[in-house]
C-alpha cells in the first residue's frame, strides 16, 4: 500500500516535471524559430541589397550619361555619328528606367534617399527626345546638328551635382542599412548565446529529471523484488509445509491401510457382520483415496522442484498400457465402469521411462473412471500414427465445459467440485501428468463435449529402427544418444 | 579559311532560313574561333520560339519572354557545352557565362517582353532570360549577373 502511495507520488512529480520540461521546449524551440526566421529575413534583405547593389546600377547611369556627354561633344565636334549618339542616349535612359523597376526601386524606396533626379532626369530624357531625332535626321544642317550636340551636353550638365549626390546619399544609405544589419547580427549572436544557455539549462533539467526517474524506478524494482521474493518463499513455506506434513502422514496411513486389508482378511471367514464389514471397506477405501492423495501432493513439490528424474529405456507401450489397465481394473470395477482396451499387432517401443508412463496412463484411466456414470465402457486405445504412439482414453462421462477448458491442466483444477461425489480428487491429477509428459518429451491434449464426454491423448516418439537386439544396446544408453 | 568561314555562314544562314547576311539590322553577332554569325530581329523571331514565365529583380511583375533558346543557336553553331561564352551588352559591358547553363536550362534569348519587341531603353533588343520561377536554385547573385540586358554580340571562348 505504502509502495503505491510512493509509486502515486512519484508519478504525479515526474508527470508534472515532464509537462514542465515540454513547455519549456515548446518555448525554447518557438524562440529559436523566431531568431532564425528573423535571421535569415535579414540575411535575404541584405543578400537583395547586395545582389541589386542600387550604388553599382547608380554608378552606371552616372558612367552613361557622362559616355553620353562625351560622345554629344565628340559629335559636336564633327567626330562620330549621329546614330551612335541616338544609341547611347537610349542607354543612358535604360539606366534611369533600370533604376525605377523591380528589386532596385524598392530598395531605393525603402532608403531614406531623394529619389526624384530620377523622375526629373526622366522628363529631361523626354524633352530631350525630339532633339535626339532631329539630329538623326538626314534633312539636319551639320552646323545645326553640331550646335544641337552643345545644347544636349549644356542641359546634362545641370545634372552632374544632383547625380552626384544621388550617388552619395545611396552609397550612405546602402552603407548605413548594412551597418545596422551587423548591429542586428550582432544582437542576434547575443540571442542565440541566451538561447544555447536556456537549452543547456533544459537539457540539464532533463538529465536531472531522468537521473531522478531511474533512481525512483530503482527503489520500486528493489520494493516489487522484496515482495516478490517474500511471495516465493511463502509459497516454498506453504509447500515444504504440505510435503512434511504429506510425509509425516504417509507413514501411519500405510500401517493403517495394511492393519486394515490385514483385519478384512482376518474378519473375512469368521465375522458375519455385513455392517462391519461395510464399515471396514468404506475405511479401507478412504484410507486408499488419503494415501493417493498425499502421494499426489508430493508428485506435485517433487516436480515443482524439479525433483523428478527420468530414466529412459526402450519400452514396448502395449505391455505398460496393459499393466496400467490391469491395475486400475478393481478400481473401476467398484466404481461400475469397465474398461475395453485395444491394442495393435506390434511393438510400439518408445525410448521412455515405463514408471512414469504407466503413471500417466494410471491417471488418465482412473480420470476417466472417476468422472463417468456407472455401466460405462472406457475405451483405451493404443496406436500408431506414423511415427507416434498415440494413447487414446474416452469416456462417456461429464466432459469438460467449454470455458474450463483452458485451465485443465493447472493444479487444482476441478470439474464441478462437490458434484463428484465419492469421487473427489486432489485436483493434482491433470497437472502432474502435464509435468510428466512434458518431462518425457511427449505430448497431451483432450477433446471433450459437455455431457457428452472426453476424449484425452497422449502421444509419444516411436523408436524408428528398433530390434530386439538393438534393445540391449539401448539400455545403458544415456538419454542423449535417443534418436 | 576564308572560304570555310564563308561556307559555314552559308550553311548557317541556309538552315535559318532568310539571307539577310549584310542587313544593316543585326542585332545581335555570334562569334566563334572558327566563324561570325549574324541574326536581324526578324531571323531570331522566325527561328523556334522558347517562352518563359517568370519573375526576376529587375521585372516589377511576372513576365512573358520569348525568344530562340540559347540551346539552340549553341547546338546550330556546334558550340559544345564546355564553352564559356562571352554575353557583351550594347555599353561594353559583358559577363562569362558557361555554355552549360543553356542545356540545364531553358535559358532564351528574349526579343519579345509580354508580345512585344524592346526597345534599347527597355532592356532590348535582347535580353538573356533564366527561367528564375521555374528554378529557385537560380534565384541567386551569380544567376542576376548573367541576365544581360542589351544583348549584342556572343564570343565563344
Amino acid at each position: 500500500m505504502a509502495t503505491e502511495v510512493h509509486l502515486g507520488r512519484v508519478i504525479r512529480r515526474v508527470k508534472f516535471l515532464r509537462g514542465l520540461l515540454l513547455l519549456l521546449f515548446i518555448g525554447a524551440v518557438g524562440f529559436a524559430i523566431n531568431v532564425v526566421h528573423d535571421l535569415d529575413q535579414g540575411v535575404r534583405s541584405l543578400r537583395t541589397a547586395e545582389q541589386n547593389d542600387p550604388v553599382w546600377v547608380a554608378s552606371h547611369l552616372q558612367a552613361e550619361l557622362l559616355q553620353l556627354k562625351s560622345d554629344l561633344s565628340q559629335f559636336a565636334l564633327g567626330y562620330g555619328s549621329a546614330n551612335d549618339v541616338a544609341l547611347r542616349f537610349d542607354i543612358a535612359w535604360s539606366r534611369i528606367n533600370v533604376l525605377q523597376e523591380g528589386k532596385l526601386s524598392q530598395i531605393i524606396g525603402s532608403f531614406p534617399v531623394d529619389a526624384s533626379i530620377l523622375a526629373e532626369l526622366e522628363a529631361e530624357f523626354q524633352s530631350l527626345e525630339p532633339a535626339i531625332k532631329r539630329l538623326n535626321s538626314n534633312n539636319i544642317n551639320e552646323e545645326v546638328g553640331r550646335s544641337i550636340a552643345e545644347d544636349l551636353v549644356l542641359s546634362l550638365n545641370g545634372f552632374n551635382g544632383s547625380i552626384k549626390d544621388f550617388l552619395v546619399s545611396l552609397a550612405q544609405a546602402t552603407t548605413k542599412a548594412e551597418t545596422e544589419f551587423r548591429a542586428e547580427l550582432l544582437s542576434y549572436s547575443h540571442t542565440v548565446v541566451y538561447l544555447s544557455l536556456t537549452i543547456l539549462c533544459l537539457l540539464g533539467i532533463f538529465i536531472l529529471e531522468l537521473v531522478i526517474e531511474l533512481r525512483a524506478s530503482r527503489k520500486t524494482e528493489s520494493e516489487m523484488s522484496i515482495l516478490a521474493t517474500e511471495a516465493q518463499s511463502a509459497a516454498r513455506m506453504k509447500m515444504n509445509f504440505m510435503s512434511v506434513i504429506s510425509h509425516e502422514l504417509r507413514t501411519p496411513l500405510t500401517s493403517i491401510i495394511g492393519g486394515l486389508t490385514l483385519l478384512k482378511r482376518r474378519l473375512d471367514g469368521t465375522m458375519k457382520d455385513a455392517t462391519a464389514h461395510k464399515l471396514l471397506d468404506v475405511a479401507s477405501r478412504n484410507g486408499d483415496r488419503l494415501l493417493a492423495l498425499v502421494n499426489d501432493i508430493l508428485d506435485a513439490q517433487a516436480l515443482s522442484e524439479g525433483k523428478v528424474s527420468v530414466q529412459r529405456v526402450p519400452e514396448d507401450l502395449n505391455r505398460i498400457v496393459i499393466s496400467a489397465v490391469e491395475g486400475c481394473h478393481s478400481y473401476a470395477e467398484q466404481l461400475g465402469v469397465r474398461y475395453q482396451l485395444s491394442t495393435p499387432n506390434e511393438e510400439m517401443v518408445v525410448l521412455t521411462d515405463s514408471a512414469r508412463v504407466n503413471q500417466i496412463v494410471v491417471n488418465l484411466i482412473s480420470n476417466a473412471a472417476k468422472f463417468t456414470s456407472a455401466g460405462d465402457v472406457v475405451e483405451i486405445c493404443l496406436k500408431r500414427d506414423g511415427q507416434t504412439a498415440r494413447i487414446e482414453v474416452t469416456d462417456h462421462g461429464i466432459g469438460i465445459p467449454a470455458d474450463r477448458q483452458s485451465a485443465i491442466f493447472t493444479p487444482f483444477h476441478q470439474i464441478n467440485p462437490g458434484t463428484t461425489g465419492d469421487n473427489k480428487s486432489s485436483g493434482l491429477g491433470l497437472s502432474i501428468t502435464k509435468q510428466l509428459i512434458d518431462l518425457l518429451d511427449g505430448d497431451i491434449g483432450f477433446n471433450s463435449v459437455e455431457g457428452r464426454g472426453s476424449t484425452f491423448w497422449i502421444e509419444l516418439n516411436l523408436l524408428s529402427e528398433f530390434s530386439p537386439r538393438v534393445e540391449t544396446q539401448y539400455r545403458p544408453a544415456p538419454v542423449s544418444a535417443a534418436t | 579559311m576564308l572560304f570555310q568561314k564563308i561556307s559555314c555562314v552559308i550553311l548557317v544562314v541556309m538552315s535559318f532560313g532568310a539571307p539577310t547576311l549584310l542587313s544593316a539590322e543585326d542585332i545581335l553577332t555570334i562569334t566563334t574561333p572558327k566563324s561570325t554569325t549574324s541574326f536581324t530581329q526578324e531571323e531570331l523571331l522566325g527561328m523556334p520560339q522558347t517562352t518563359v514565365v517568370t519573375l526576376n529583380d529587375y521585372v516589377d511583375d511576372v513576365t512573358t519572354f520569348q525568344g530562340p533558346s540559347l540551346r539552340l543557336l549553341l547546338e546550330k553553331l556546334d558550340i559544345s557545352q564546355d564553352a564559356t561564352l562571352k554575353m557583351v551588352a550594347l555599353n561594353g559591358f559583358s559577363s562569362d557565362i558557361p555554355a552549360s547553363d543553356a542545356f540545364n536550362y531553358s535559358v532564351v534569348l528574349a526579343v519579345l517582353r509580354n508580345g512585344k519587341t524592346m526597345p534599347v531603353r527597355e532592356k532590348g533588343p535582347i535580353w538573356v532570360i533564366y527561367p528564375m520561377d521555374e528554378h529557385p536554385e537560380l534565384q541567386s547573385d551569380i544567376y542576376n549577373g548573367r541576365l544581360v540586358w542589351q544583348l549584342k554580340s556572343i564570343s565563344v571562348e
